[in-house]
């Protein structure tokens, strides 16, 4: 049996999904960025169902991906369970109706129950059950609240298949159904409310979207670096170091399998970061230096997420978007891109025109690290001191305005006008943001890990054989001449377009100077996307926009690189 | 000089002012969406919020808050009916 989740964004589909599934899938917030759907196991009256969560949509019939996503996925299910937002009941009814048309057995849950009773809202739900036809079981899914009941009652769905009715008629029954069932009581904002109001509102809501973007940067800076000081340093250090030095000594006879396990050694000791072997820095980088950050970063883009947060900060940045030639929803996939190049390229698609999803793909690729990379970056050129980190991040911010003006006038092609819905602040039970927390570290493991690992000894061989050294005389003129960089460096541009980080920690020996690192950093931040990057980009925009926003970059990349080289940094 | 029972553009409306939709005239697709999210004739709208620069308008229907551009605005027609909402004016 397939039990399909159908309902309006912002109805609480996701979580009743995690509610009745129990399993690990993500559940994004924000409307239209699971265009792709979830799908998990439940046990309906000792039978195993598949349970489908659909996109949200308002309208089976509205133009639009999620629609048409949802419509195709219809046929596939046996029994719908349609979330209804209880809060919003005129306006989600009309999903419902449209299901209601169908020839598929339907069960309502009523949703955001809770809620409904804050806001002064009363429903006569036997009213309700009788005038649809169908059973209706109220629910609050973040709670877990009526749960057991929705799963009693699948077995009850009934298929009512009524007449296809037209808009109008079917927005005058809705008319019928709610002066029937649903009283409203005047009601005053509670502070909450005007706390919430605040975050939209130009002036506080400008405050409070700056409060929120230090506060993010300052805990994922501070919160990754305790991590690392407190939790993967010593780990390394105390446990995995005297590991490695035995297997060092184990292995000091024969040469090729201690230079690929191990790598060098500096007066005769293990550097994590400089030794280049699979159990040293192939293990190092990722769990020790990236891992940390992944986890507070997506701790905190979690939270504004589940909360509701970032529909607010699109509209805040609408105008400031405008001038790039996107409308301020693309400030979403932006900010995932700080975590990876890759969903963020792929939650564009919430972008209505390709205009927009072109700048936004290019943009992000150009000037927007990922953590793996921001990471290293930190690691590497922190040391020299925070101005230098600070000073590749206002390059980064500078060179995604100027792009941005300059595409917005160059691309063909329009920008549409944003229209979202603000839904309200909500919070998410612990258990769910943890879950999906461990579901984006798991997906770091599982990807990132096993890149690296079969990197570090590819380049070590690369290296032995003398790869890298004979393409850097074809590239020392580039490399050094413009860059200012050491010819050796031009290994790290080629890492980079298999993992970022390995190509920063490519950098660690060189014994670059602070600006040298500045450069370097800047150079392989925007140059070229790294190959996930590039294979989602290729999918997401087609080879000849590819090949644009590549000539883009390279051309950006040095030329950026080249001045900051002449700068007396 | 009241503007009341007068038709206007959402655009025009002042922040905090409540009105009644009278029409929405823009392509089918906008008209579609905006219905199916909460703007349609008849329905009770307030203007609740609008950022600086010609930003979005942040507008509430039922319990419904939603953002749109001003070109959008400037395609809903309400009949403002004179009633401010202490708890919607724009500070």
């Amino acid at each position: 049996m397939k039990i399909l989740l159908a309902g309006n964004p912002g109805a609480g589909k996701s979580v009743l999904f995690n509610r009745l599934t129990g399993s690990l899938v993500t559940s994004d917030n924000f409307p239209g960025t699971a265009i792709g759907f979830s799908s998990g196991h439940m046990r309906v009256a000792n039978d195993s169902a598949e349970v489908i969560d659909t996109p949200g949509v308002y309208s089976l019939e509205s133009s639009g991906q999620a629609s048409e996503v949802a419509r195709k996925m219809l046929r596939y299910g046996d029994i719908i369970i349609n979330v209804v937002n209880a809060t919003n009941l005129e306006r989600d009814l009309y999903l419902t109706l449209e299901l209601l048309e169908e020839r598929i057995p339907i069960v309502v849950a009523l949703n955001i129950w809770d809620d409904a009773r804050h806001v002064g809202i009363e429903i006569d739900l036997t009213a309700l059950e009788q005038m649809l036809g169908v059973p209706v079981i109220p629910t609050v899914a973040t709670t877990g609240e009526g749960i057991k009941y929705l799963v009693e009652s699948i077995p009850r769905a009934v298929m009512r298949a009524n007449p296809a009715g037209t808009r109008e008629e079917r927005w005058v029954r809705i008319g019928q159904i709610i002066g029937q069932v649903q009283k409203v009581t005047h009601r005053h904002h509670t502070l909450g409310e005007s706390l919430a109001d605040a975050t939209v509102r130009p002036l506080p809501g400008t405050f409070i979207a700056l409060l929120v973007a230090i506060a993010v940067f300052a805990f994922v800076l501070y919160g990754g670096e305790a991590i690392f000081n407190f939790v993967a340093q010593p780990i390394f250090n105390k446990l995995w170091l005297p590991v490695v030095s035995a297997i060092s000594n184990l292995t000091s006879g024969a040469t090729f399998l201690h230079d690929i396990l191990i790598g060098r050694l500096f007066n005769g000791q293990i550097d994590f970061m400089e030794s280049w072997g699979l159990l040293t820095t192939a293990l190092y980088v990722p769990f020790a230096l990236v891992l940390p950050y992944i986890i507070t970063f997506y701790f905190a883009l979690g939270l504004l997420e589940d909360t509701g947060y970032l529909p607010r900060l699109a509209v805040m940045i609408d105008t400031v978007m405008h001038r790039f030639g996107m409308h301020g929803y693309a400030i979403i996939p932006t900010i995932l891109g700080f975590g990876c190049n890759v969903p963020a390229m792929m939650a564009t698609r919430v972008l209505e025109s390709r205009k927009e999803r072109f700048i936004a793909m290019t943009l992000i690729a150009i000037a927007v690290p990922c953590a793996s990379l921001q990471a290293l970056i930190l690691g590497l050129v922190g040391q020299h001191g925070i101005q230098y980190v600070a000073m590749i991040y206002a390059t980064l911010l500078v060179v995604w305005v100027i792009i941005g003006i300059i595409l917005n006038r160059a691309v063909k092609g329009f920008t549409p006008e944003l229209l979202i819905e603000i839904h309200p602040y909500r919070l998410m039970p612990w258990k769910l943001m943890m879950e999906k927390l461990w579901i984006r570290v798991r997906g770091f493991i599982v990807e990132a890990v096993p890149v690296m690992i079969i990197a570090v000894p590819v380049i070590n061989l690369l290296y032995m054989i003398g790869v890298f050294q004979a393409i850097t005389s074809f590239t020392a003129p580039v490399v050094s001449g413009l860059l200012g960089l050491p010819s050796d460096a031009v290994a790290a541009i080629f890492v980079a377009f298999f993992r970022m980080d390995a190509a920063m920690a490519l950098l660690a020996p060189l014994e670059l100077s602070a600006k040298q690192l500045v450069v370097s950093s800047v150079v392989l931040v925007m140059f070229f996307p790294c190959i996930a990057s590039l294979a989602v980009m290729f999918r997401e925009m087609g080879s000849w926009s590819l090949l644009k926003a590549l000539c883009i970059m390279i051309v950006t990349g040095l030329t950026v690189g080249a001045l900051l080289n002449l700068l007396p940094i | 000089m009241s503007m009341e029972n007068t038709v206007v553009a959402l655009s025009k409306m002042k922040d905090g002012q409540r009105a009644t939709v009278s029409a929405v005239e823009g392509g089918r697709g906008l008209v579609e969406k905006l219905t199916a999210m909460g703007i349609r004739p008849g329905k009770r709208i307030t203007r609740f919020c609008s950022m600086y620069l010609r930003g979005p308008i942040t507008v509430r229907v039922d319990n419904v808050q939603l953002s749109l551009g001003r070109g959008i605005a400037d395609k809903i027609f309400v009949i403002p009916d004179g009633l401010t909402d202490e708890n919607t004016a724009c500070r």
